[in-house]
């Protein structure tokens, strides 16, 4: 999945800001606690249930984590 | 820390989400999700979760929070504000009560939990709660929630792991802790800034006038000018003028009264205009206050014309009052109208209604955040996509679009229907939690909503696209550029100071695809298409007939981008100074269209194209440059052009082996699309002719795939059907080709010079 898809799907919460120095995508999860492990350009995100799912992003990652339901992806800015 | 309050965009509100700039969220040491306190001057304070800041607000020290959270913590927009970390505990549970008129079976609890998931809440706080809509959008969009306890107490968030239990208790029998989500004062509507999409602008203006006299007087003081006492807004119904005014309303807080025309009548000698003056007072005491006045029209229509003695001291009384010999205090006046010129002059000067604001029909990105706002609480499927409604919605205002998102959940409300026992008290919790909006239900819903400033002029886009027409791959690409390009390709246009053509004029004998081509550019432009038929806008009384072109062209301009369709034009455009019977109706028409299509008034957007078959009829002046400045030639179709629409014709036929288009094409020398299209109806006719007397009726549905059109039939449809245009016709034709010009764009001439 990448940005695209996964905001359309489900009606799912996010948005992407680029800044003058960096690139950040956020999403609204609806859940409290998950992990987030990053993986070149994807960003895998596992649920304590065990489901989880992946998305792929324009660049590699500078820092990914969720807090409070709130998943946030930084990147470099575009070259 | 301080931070300034800015609104949400519409698309990101009803979350409980804070937006704060990067700088400033450093600077505080917060990270995205963490939650935060944001606390007024006031009692007020609110929870939030952090959300990263828009770019454009980057170091501006801004925290945008939405209406429910500015309710909350009692502040308004450019209000200052202190932010902190909170510590919010994870709740073990919470329990929550339903409005009274709300009744569903089954445990919603888990329903809720998912929902209100990460959100941070308070006892005696009340939620909007996106459950569903249709009958049980008692309130709009959503149901309020109250939170009637947590556990542990104060600010706690809700988890995976939260008990959510509904109470008992309706949630209007439980009084909340005071503070926190008590809403605004009595009468003062529910409606915030985010809810208005798409009139930005419009919205700054009136706050300027309205908020800041109220906020802050003493900035008015210090210049030594009196603040602006009222602000009228006009424009067509439904672009929202009455939703600004309560979300003003609601925003500053202040009291709100509103009159309604009619209500204030009374039958008793002067007792309307004391009912106008109650008003005025009840304000005044409640001060600051606002007047909002609805349909301004009815009762403050010109003195001059208005009929009735009490109408005039009516109008009398409301100029007395807005600007009489008492100071008013702090009461703005706001009001509301569609009939901007039917008021009386003397309320449209200073001092009155200071300022009069203009609110318009929305264009693309303004019906994006109407689209938003209407549908912000609706479960939708994934595969709709917003963007496309509000590309192809020309035209619609906000009430339109609106009603396209509840007609569109009306839809999926009838699809789960059959599952619905009405005869049960409650509905069951699954169902409701199964229902969404898809695709196809705004779909459905789009064709039953025409725009209503275009109603009566409305036409049902015909379903013709560009592959329909057989040939004519000139006038096809003429009319494109024309047309669509210019919607297509604005920012080409004007790197290149093109204007726009605004008019076609489609000549050529009849039959041979004008009015199709026509039907072609209504369905592949993505614009709004009127149609007029000429003689429908003659009329017996005198001027009435100038006024129907006029109005065309009002509308037209008001629902850009637009079409407009002057089938045989050569009705209503004749040359002037020939005829003298009609007692000049038909000049004067002609020069209504001619100071239209090229007058003072620019015409943005606009398109005419009209077709003729006696272009040598039609007034000069109408032909030149910057009318109808493009004149294209539809000729009577070549072999290769013949073949094409005997394509077209023959498309969805069962045709014979032995039928050869090219063929075809070759015998008929002379004939137009429409005989053409007579050939091939002939020729099917007769094979079925052939079929039904030769098979018994129960038989047939057996045997007609079995049924072919062959070169018999077309060779017996070829003796019956005969060219329409002779070689004389051609010939005139041609004739008046010459004497506009080579028109028609030479067959695929060599690339110019622009690329070398």
């Amino acid at each position: 999945m990448n940005i695209q898809q996964f905001t359309e799907h489900d009606g799912r919460f996010a948005r992407q800001y680029v800044y003058d120095d960096a690139v950040v995508v956020a999403a609204d999860l609806d859940v409290t606690d998950a992990d987030v492990d990053v993986l070149g350009d994807t960003v895998i995100v596992v649920r304590p249930d065990g489901e989880q799912f992946e998305l792929s992003v324009p660049s590699t990652p500078t820092r990914a984590f969720i807090r409070n339901g709130i998943l946030t992806i930084e990147m470099e800015a575009h070259a | 820390m301080k931070l300034t309050v800015k609104p949400l965009k519409q698309k990101d509100a009803g979350r409980g989400l804070a937006a704060i700039d990067r700088a400033s969220m450093s600077e505080l040491d917060l990270e995205n999700g963490d939650y935060i306190l944001i606390t007024g001057n006031g009692e007020g304070k609110a929870v939030a979760r952090v959300w990263p800041g828009y770019p454009e607000d980057q170091g501006q020290g801004v925290v945008r929070i939405d209406g429910r959270l500015r309710q909350e913590a009692d502040v308004g927009i450019d209000d200052r504000v202190e932010v902190e970390k909170a510590d919010v505990k994870p709740a073990k549970s919470v329990t929550v009560a339903l409005p009274q008129n709300l009744r569903i079976r089954g445990n919603i609890g888990p329903l809720v939990r998912d929902k209100l998931s990460g959100q941070a809440v308070t006892s005696g706080q009340t939620i909007p709660f996106s459950l569903s809509f249709g009958p049980m959008a008692g309130s709009g969009q959503s149901v309020p929630l109250k939170v009637a306890s947590t556990d542990p107490d104060g600010t706690v968030v809700i988890t995976d792991s939260t008990d959510v239990q509904i109470s008992e208790k309706p949630a209007e029998q439980i009084k909340g802790a005071e503070g926190a989500g008590s809403g605004g004062a009595e009468g003062v509507p529910n409606v915030t800034y985010e809810d208005i999409g798409g009139l930005d602008e419009e919205l700054d203006q009136v706050r300027e006038m309205i908020e800041l006299p109220m906020r802050h007087p003493e900035l008015f003081k210090q210049l030594g000018i009196e603040p602006p006492k009222g602000v009228l807004l006009h424009g067509p119904p439904g672009t929202g003028k009455t939703l600004m005014a309560k979300a003003v309303a609601n925003e500053i807080d202040a009291d709100f009264q509103t009159i309604s025309g009619p209500e204030i009548m009374s039958k008793y000698y002067g007792e309307s205009e004391e009912q106008l003056r109650e008003v005025f007072e009840e304000a005044e005491e409640n001060a600051p206050a606002i007047v909002f006045i609805d349909e301004i029209d009815s009762i403050a229509a010109s003195r001059g014309e208005a009929s009735g003695d009490v109408e005039r001291r009516v109008v009398a009384q409301l100029l007395s009052l807005m600007d009489g010999l008492e100071e008013r205090g702090q009461v703005t006046v706001i009001a509301a109208t569609n009939r901007v010129d039917a008021i009386d002059p003397a309320l449209r000067r200073g001092g009155r209604f200071d300022r009069e604001i203009e609110i318009g029909v929305p264009d693309k990105d303004g019906r994006m955040e109407i689209m938003q706002v209407h549908t912000r609480g609706m479960p939708m499927s994934d595969s709709v996509d917003l963007d496309e409604y509000a590309e192809n919605t020309h035209g619609f205002v906000g009430a339109d679009l609106e009603s396209l998102a509840r007609e569109a959940a009306m839809n999926a409300l009838r699809r789960i229907r059959p599952e619905l026992d009405l005869e049960q008290e409650e509905i069951d919790a699954e169902v409701l939690e199964g229902l969404k909006v898809t695709e196809s239900d705004f779909k459905e819903a789009l064709k039953g909503i025409q725009p209503s400033a275009m109603r009566e002029v409305f036409v049902e886009v015909p379903d013709v696209t560009w592959e329909d027409v057989g040939g004519l791959e000139g006038t096809k690409e003429r009319l494109r550029e024309t047309i669509q390009w210019p919607l297509d390709y604005p920012d080409v246009f004007e790197a290149m100071d093109l204007q726009a053509a605004k008019g076609v004029l489609m000549y050529g004998p009849p039959g041979t695809g004008k009015t199709l081509l026509a039907k072609a550019v209504a369905n592949e432009a993505n614009s709004n298409f009127i149609s007029i038929k000429g003689p429908e806008l003659l009329n017996k009384f005198v001027g009435e007939s100038e006024k129907g072109v006029r109005e065309v062209f009002e509308k037209a301009r008001s629902n850009a981008p637009t079409v407009v369709f002057f089938d045989e034009i050569d009705s209503i455009a004749t040359e002037r100074g020939q005829r003298t019977g009609d007692s000049g109706v038909g000049e004067r028409v002609v020069s209504q269209l001619l100071t239209e299509l090229d007058g003072l008034e620019a015409l943005e957007d606009v398109v005419v194209i009209a077709t003729t078959n006696r272009p040598d009829l039609i007034d000069n002046a109408l032909l030149r440059p910057g009318r109808l400045d493009r004149h294209v030639h539809v000729p009577v179709p070549d072999r290769e052009a013949r073949e094409k629409i005997f394509e077209v014709h023959t498309e969805h036929k069962p045709l014979a082996d032995d039928v050869d288009l090219e063929w075809l094409a070759k015998r008929t020398e002379g004939y137009v699309g429409a005989d053409v299209e007579a050939v091939t109806r002939e020729a099917s006719m007769a094979a079925t002719r052939e079929f039904v007397n030769s098979v018994s009726p129960e038989e047939m549905t057996d045997s007609v795939g079995n049924v072919r059109i062959t070169k018999e039939h077309f060779e017996h449809a070829l003796d019956e059907v005969k060219a329409s245009v002779t070689e004389d016709v051609k010939e005139r034709y041609d004739q008046i080709e010459e004497r506009f010009g080579r028109e028609e764009p030479e067959p695929e001439s060599e690339l110019s010079r622009t690329f070398q």
